[in-house]
């Protein structure tokens, strides 16, 4: 059985479609469940549907907005006597946790952060990036493990066609379970973490004041992405931490990732190094983000940047007429 | 309150690296530096203890190179040091080395355990919940505020969580993963620095710890071989004057995001 955990505050597509992947490499047609936990889940189950064919609602009132240590050990304990071939985690910041407290519970190795599955002659190869994206790690996994699936891979959208068997399950936990309580949610302060975004205009020490990150938020509205900024930004408080990107904030991996005023430091260049194209907008023709770019505009972002935003609104407008 | 920091050393950034003549193993042009994750956390501890009394110990696992993290430590205000410097560690993964960490924690009285969110080569963000599972208590990550409470059986803390931040509570002992924002490494003073030198590094090995090097591997999983990303960019640098290129860019972001962009 190839089991799918949930996350409570992410999209779980990647790992649906990771575990689909490995269901028809195994040959038997192994079934994909799926487990999501908390009081009352079924609401959150509406949205598997037609991904799955089967899931399970591991319910208690303990995991009403639990921490990620009260949900590992609901799942283990759920796990413990099922049949086991793949768990497979959503590489978010809470699945990058309950995949090695699954992997020691229950005695399977765990292979995190993967991008690229490959099956030859019987045995599985994971690929995980390695070093921000300068390498790439092929690990042989044989039989057995618990996966995180790196944001934005495996979402192939799919419908089984017809609607998954629910089964709901009171989960196995004591109060003395509840080891980490959650006693408040704050700063929801954008609706997608930038992990998990399409577009992502990003913003550097060339932004020069917070403010004028509102000029950055028209081209994400624009071009259905999400704001994001550099360490230098962030040092400088214009933009929250939950958005940097690089060695010390996030690893992104976008369609498009748009740098604004971003010279472009190793350490930033960690962290959108796997982004599918890149445009770069600098004062500076030797900036080295042109080096990580495919299209470079040497000019004053705060000159290019409405003038691009001007010229995308008129291309859609001709489009339309 | 004792406090327990287990860190790593990391790839700089900024290195160039090459995969070796086994293909499995990497060789960086530049020194490894600190994790950088690790920093804040050492930092975290030693302020704990300076606001709470208690010691601060940084431990660290592996073959070789251990010495000059575990010195850097001690300058920024580790009062010991462990390493557990075993050849049997050479090549040993996430799960390995947290067995011999969590071994070797074992030896000693642990309130709070700190370590970094992630080492930031790998980024795989294990060994707190690697620790915290094989010791069996709490993990709390990615933390950017702690407190301890007055009793000094408990803690507060304040983790970051997907698009958000999340307030918890727990009891001790548990391990914490830091993550930036949780406190600034402070630079250490020429007297600090010199005073670490004086600090005696303890060692120990897998025998000391009872640990059988054959029990070290993890059965399922191998790096079957390492590989430079083969797609790297050559930039078309736009020419003109701003209107001119602020179009071209404008036509290729069309193409590139299609008609599902804008909401």
């Amino acid at each position: 059985m190839i089991w799918v955990v949930a996350d409570t505050q992410a999209p779980t597509e990647g790992a649906l479609g990771a575990a689909r992947l490995l269901a028809a490499a195994s040959g038997r047609g192994a079934p994909v469940s799926l487990i999501l936990t908390g009081a009352d889940p079924a609401g959150a189950a509406k949205g598997y549907l037609r991904s799955t064919g089967r899931i399970y609602l591991l319910a208690h009132r303990l995991l009403a907005d639990a921490s990620v240590d009260t949900r590992a050990c609901a799942v283990a304990r759920f796990l413990k006597d099922k049949e086991t071939s793949f768990i497979v985690v959503p590489g978010t910041p809470d699945g990058g946790v309950l995949a090695p407290l699954l992997s020691v519970a229950l005695g399977l190795p765990c292979v995190t952060n993967v991008t690229g599955l490959e099956f030859k002659d019987g045995s599985m190869l994971a690929q995980r990036p390695l070093l921000g994206g300068k390498l790439t790690e092929t690990v042989a996994v044989d039989g057995r493990a618990v996966m995180t699936i790196a944001p934005r891979s495996f979402k192939e959208t799919f419908d089984s066609g017809r609607d998954a068997e629910t089964t709901r399950m009171d989960a196995e936990l004591a109060q003395t379970d509840a080891r980490v309580r959650v006693s408040g949610r704050a700063g929801q302060d954008h609706a997608l973490d930038i992990t998990e975004a399409d577009v992502i205009v990003s913003g550097g020490r060339g932004m020069a004041a917070g403010p004028n990150f509102k000029l950055l938020e028209e081209l994400a509205a624009l071009t259905g992405g999400e704001v994001a900024a550099s360490r230098g930004a962030v040092d400088s408080g214009w933009m929250p931490q939950s958005r940097q990107v690089g060695q010390t904030g996030k690893t992104v991996s976008p369609a498009v990732y748009i740098a604004c005023g971003i010279s472009g430091a190793p350490q930033h260049i960690a962290g959108m190094r796997l982004s599918e194209t890149v445009v770069a907008i600098n004062k500076d023709p030797d900036a080295p983000i042109f080096r990580e770019a495919d299209l470079g505009v040497v000019a004053d972002l705060f000159e290019a940047v409405p003038l691009i935003i001007e010229e995308i609104r008129r291309i859609r407008n001709d489009r339309e007429v | 309150m004792d406090i327990i920091v287990c860190v790593t050393s990391v790839p700089d950034a900024a290195s160039r690296i090459e995969i070796d003549s086994t293909g499995l193993g990497i060789k960086a042009a530049f020194p490894s530096i600190l994790n950088p994750f690790d920093e804040i956390a050492l930092e975290e501890a030693v302020r704990l203890a300076e606001a709470h009394g208690g010691s601060v110990t940084v431990v660290h696992a592996g073959a070789e190179g251990g010495e000059e993290p575990l010195r850097k430590c001690l300058a920024q205000g580790a009062d010991e040091a462990v390493y557990v410097k075993d050849p049997a560690l050479l090549g040993a993964d996430g799960l390995a080395t947290a067995r011999v960490l969590a071994k070797a924690i074992q030896t000693m009285p642990h309130d709070v355990i700190l370590c970094g969110r992630a080492a930031t080569g790998a980024a795989a963000g294990s060994t707190g919940p690697y620790l915290a599972a094989l010791l069996g208590i709490p993990i709390i990550p990615s933390i950017r505020k702690l407190k301890i409470l007055s009793n000094g059986r408990d803690a507060e803390a304040e983790c970051e969580a997907q698009a958000g931040g999340l307030s918890v509570e727990c009891g001790l002992s548990a391990v914490f993963t830091a993550t930036k924002g949780l406190a600034e490494p402070r630079y250490p003073s020429m007297q600090s620095i010199m005073k670490a030198r004086k600090k005696a590094i303890r060692y120990l090995d897998l025998n000391a710890l009872g640990i059988a090097p054959a029990s070290l591997s993890t059965p399922g999983i191998k790096r079957e071989r390492l590989s430079r990303r083969s797609n790297a960019r050559s930039c078309v640098m736009l020419k003109g004057g701003v209107e001119t290129q602020a179009k071209e860019a404008a036509r290729f972001l069309d193409e590139k995001i299609g008609a599902g962009g804008g909401r």
